[in-house]
């Protein structure tokens, strides 16, 4: 089971939150969005990759 | 046992930090849990080949047609990818995505199913002397 994938969303996740909330409190919400949605592009990035082999593993097994 | 001891560990770990993330960025936690279901269930299907021998050596003791058995494993995709499809909709909020997801689940189950429902159809026919 690769664990690390989870460890590593929520790693990101962690240090976009408190990256977010520090540029939030400097009055740099323009940057904290942007931190944001960096940060969910490269979730996605990584995340498209493992649903793709699911689903061509579910199509394998199940005779699609 | 591994399989479910493994499955509850890491559920609890990622609820918890998805419930962390919440606040800040939802979207975030959303994905984290989008991610730990395609593990899980990566892992989860890497049991399904012992499960399909043992359905498959019943379904062969039963005498009935092979041919009958695909439609139902692909159902069980369908339905499988349909329920989580639709759960992730739901937790980020969104009720009707989720509806559409289903309603899009139970066509496609429908139309797979269809070889059975023929089958059946012919059978009934035959008995009723109505062919």
């Amino acid at each position: 089971m690769d664990i690390d994938l989870i460890f590593k969303i929520a790693a990101i996740g962690i240090i976009v939150a408190v990256l977010n909330q520090l540029l939030i409190r400097s009055g740099r919400e323009e940057q904290a969005l942007m931190t944001t949605l960096a940060g969910l592009v490269v979730v996605l990035m990584i995340l498209v990759q493992e649903i793709s082999n699911l689903f061509s593993l579910i199509k394998t097994l199940f005779q699609f | 046992m591994e399989l479910i001891a493994k499955t509850a560990v890491i559920c609890i770990v990622v609820s918890l930090t998805a419930l962390l993330l919440q606040r800040d960025t939802p979207e975030l936690a959303l994905l984290l849990t989008l991610g730990a279901v395609t593990v899980v269930m990566l892992f989860a299907l890497s049991f399904y080949e012992e499960v399909q021998a043992i359905f498959a050596a019943v379904w062969q003791q039963s005498g009935l047609d092979g041919a009958l058995f695909a439609p139902i494993l692909k159902i069980i995709a369908i339905s499988l990818v349909t329920r989580l499809g639709a759960d992730v909709c739901k937790d980020s909020g969104q009720g009707a995505l989720a509806s559409l997801v289903d309603m899009a689940g139970v066509f496609c189950a429908l139309l797979t199913a269809e070889p059975l429902f023929s089958q059946a159809l012919g059978i009934l026919t035959q008995l009723g002397g109505w062919g």
